[in-house]
């Protein structure tokens, strides 16, 4: 599995993305043809979403099925749109997504999400416990980057610092006077104000995944040894 | 559209509120309608758009603070450089987007090619024009600019068989319409047809042969958007002062950063233009705009925020020597008999100009720069999502508000020396500084405590019905007393003068009730 290796500049970003990003970036820049399916764009970049990844993932999956999915059969095209959402980095969509992975067949799923088809049983199933789990994923692998400085896009005035977990895919941090939550999984991720309960409750387990601050406005999610 | 341009601030920009929704299929095919963000959230998203990919201006000179800004000495020449610990903004994307909001006017001075007119088309493409259209539409200052030229000509078969005026149809231009209005290089107008402009902007209008078209559009809102190279007022002709002071705000186009050169060089390389690739759900509709600049008027102007603002206006009107009548020592007086308003104030020996913010200007400030003000301010609260309008608002704008309108008194001896010479200069910062000073002063004096002129007119606010002529003339008594306390400080500054004339109106109040009391008792 590619590892999000620390360049010079180091940005934020999913690990899982690393390794066609550029063909990604070239690629899911072209609307989509179903007029249906591009009306969804605007909503999943409202969302945190990739467009270009999700265009990209609905294109991949549309290619699984030998031809274009059946118009016919509007729930699985709605399916595949789900799946490729949380794919491109909705976390809100995962739940629905893998629920409907399970009605989708499996070389159209696996196509969407970016696996090979025999992975995608025991990708599903893990995935039930620990949303960052994803095959071949070796212990101190930086599974996502998260954060940066406000000036340049990010949500940080200040150094995020004392990373802790607060739940499965919950982490907190601080940065300057103010308390962030940081949501994610191993497809996405979001950043929100800690409300008073989030930034006073203790530590938990982080379910194997950690923390770190190892840059000036980074946070890197590693899978624990 | 190439996904390079496509990335909108997720929300919430500046909201705490946790979004953690599961989504389903319904909510990503609309099914379930989902919840519009509201403007001022959009307003937000759009100005991160500009800032980061549009415009690319990594400026915080707009600054915000909480528990006051980190400053590190820079050099030895004095340089500071500030960091704001809140959410601060660069002026030269703010300010024109406030002026979208509010249907303002906004002067963009700087060099050339610094993005003046690329941020203008801007925000008319935001409120919903293509970017064609918008380009199309910009009016270019030159010197055979004429009045026909701007507003349009009379249809010539009307002229030949028209019996009144009244018949005589014109073929307005069709920029007239437009809901933003681009004026490029307007020093460069002649005079004559900036007078045909000023009407425009000034009354919102377009006349010709007895004809006459609204320019305010549909949404009733319109912003207008002029560029300059100077700020001096001159050009190929000089612009003439009413239509300069109708600018709302003045804002330079800040330089280049050169440590963001590879995204030009990625733009040069795609040949994509910021105009062209404006995300969709950034435009703002004529409904939205309505709503927009409501919202803005609708927000409060705290008692406190008031206070100090009617404090820093009372400085700026008086001056000692102005004229002979109290009601005409002024510096509008001096301005409008000829003479030097700073050798007026030069004259008035013994006053500390050193505290007396007043003296470092040759102007007042006009009722007009302070409704712009009062409502620049309700925009900045609104935009940074304030339930009510802050100080920090109000020194966010009014240096830009000001600029152009209140000019330094440059004999003034505080721009002889070393340390502020430069405030000459950068009116940005002079302008802050004046500001700044006069909240010092505000509370050093404890006005907020203790303030018996605001205890009189609070007073008098209540009305007169009831009021014996016994109390009356106690009233009377009380406005007599506070003058005469005034008078007897010594040395007149602008904060006594507003006073002392407030009181005399007061004065004035009372006594024609008291003798309506006498004649009605008889």
């Amino acid at each position: 599995m590619a590892r999000v290796v620390g360049p010079m500049i180091a940005f934020p970003g999913s690990a899982v993305d690393a390794a066609d990003a550029l063909d990604v970036a070239a690629v899911g820049a072209r609307p989509i043809a179903d007029a249906l399916l591009e009306s969804t764009v605007p909503r999943l970049r409202e969302w945190g979403g990739d467009p270009a990844r999700y265009r990209v993932a609905l294109s991949r999956g549309q290619h699984a099925m030998g031809t274009a999915l059946d118009l016919e059969d509007p729930e699985a095209i709605r399916s595949l749109a789900v799946v490729a959402g949380w794919r491109a980095g909705v976390l809100d969509l995962r739940n629905d997504a893998i629920t409907r992975a399970a009605s989708l067949p499996e070389p159209v799923t696996a196509a969407a999400l970016g696996l090979a088809v025999e992975r995608l049983a025991g990708f599903l199933v893990a995935q039930g416990s620990d949303p960052f789990a994803w095959p071949d994923q070796e212990p101190g692998t930086v599974i996502a980057r998260i954060g940066g400085f406000r000036g340049l896009g990010g949500r940080w005035i200040a150094p995020p610092r004392d990373p802790a977990p607060i739940g499965i895919g919950r982490f907190r941090v601080i940065c300057g006077d103010a308390t962030w939550v940081i949501r994610a999984d191993v497809f996405g991720s979001s950043i929100v104000p800690a409300d008073e309960e989030q930034a006073t409750s203790p530590a938990v387990s982080g379910g194997g995944v950690d923390a770190v601050v190892t840059t000036s406005y980074l946070v890197d999610l590693v899978r624990r040894a | 559209m190439s996904d390079r341009w496509a990335h909108v601030s997720q929300s919430p920009t500046r909201s705490d509120a946790d979004q953690a929704r599961a989504l389903t299929a319904d909510d990503l095919f609309g099914t379930t309608a989902p919840a519009a963000s509201p403007l001022d959230e959009r307003l937000r998203q759009a100005y991160f758009w500009l800032v980061n990919s549009a415009i690319i201006s990594p400026f915080y000179d707009v600054q915000f603070s909480i528990n006051g800004p980190l400053s590190y000495e820079v050099g030895d020449a004095g340089a500071q450089l500030q960091l704001g610990t809140d959410q601060s903004y660069s002026s030269n994307v703010l300010l024109p987007l406030l002026t979208f909001a509010v249907g303002g006017r906004c002067l963009l001075i700087g060099g050339p090619g610094r993005g003046k007119t690329t941020l203008a088309v801007l925000m008319g493409v935001l409120a919903g024009s293509a970017s064609e259209e918008v380009r199309r539409h910009v009016v270019q200052g030159q010197p055979q600019l004429t009045v026909s030229d701007l507003i349009g000509t009379p249809l010539p078969r009307d002229l030949i068989e028209a019996e009144s005026l009244n018949d005589v149809r014109i073929a307005w231009r069709s920029w007239l319409s437009q809901p933003v209005k681009i004026i490029d290089e307007y020093n460069r107008i002649p005079t004559k047809t900036q007078s045909a402009l000023l009407t425009m902007v000034a009354e919102g209008y377009v006349e010709s042969y007895d004809q006459s078209l609204s320019t305010a559009g549909d949404s009733g809102i319109d912003s207008w958007y002029f560029t300059a190279n100077d700020d001096a007022g001159g050009g190929t002709f000089p612009v003439i002062q009413a239509l300069r002071d109708r600018m709302d705000v003045t804002v330079s186009a800040l330089g280049f950063n050169s440590r963001f050169l590879d995204e030009l060089i990625s733009r040069v390389e795609a040949g994509d233009r910021p105009e062209d690739n404006l995300p969709s759900e950034l435009v703002f509709a004529t409904e939205d705009r309505r709503t927009m600049a409501k919202q803005i008027r609708a927000l409060p102007v705290p008692v406190a925020v008031r206070r100090r603002l009617s404090y820093f206006a009372s400085h700026f009107e008086f001056a000692q020597h102005g004229g002979r009548t109290f009601e005409y020592r002024t510096k509008d007086t001096v301005a409008t008999a000829g003479a030097d308003v700073g050798e007026v104030i030069d004259r008035n020996s013994g006053a500390d100009l050193e505290v007396d913010p007043g003296s470092q200007t040759t102007a007042g400030i006009s009722v007009r720069a302070l409704l712009v003000l009062v409502h620049y301010a309700k925009a900045m609260a609104w935009f940074r999502g304030e339930p009510e309008v802050t100080e920090a608002d109000v020194a966010a704008v009014l240096p830009f508000v000001l600029r152009g309108k209140m000019l330094p008194n440059r004999s003034h001896p505080r721009f002889d020396g070393d340390a502020d010479r430069e405030l000459a200069l950068d009116s940005v910062a002079w302008l802050g500084d004046l500001w700044t000073e006069s909240v010092r002063q505000y509370q050093a004096l404890g006005f907020e405590q203790k303030d018996g002129v605001r205890d009189l007119l609070e007073q008098s606010a209540t009305g007169l019905d009831g009021v014996t002529a016994v109390e009356t003339a106690r009233r009377i008594t009380a406005v007599e007393s506070m003058i005469a306390t005034i008078a007897g400080t010594g040395k007149l500054y602008g904060r006594s003068y507003d006073d002392l004339l407030a009181l005399k109106y007061l004065h004035q109040r009372y006594s024609s009730y008291r003798r309506w009391l006498e004649s009605s008792a008889r």
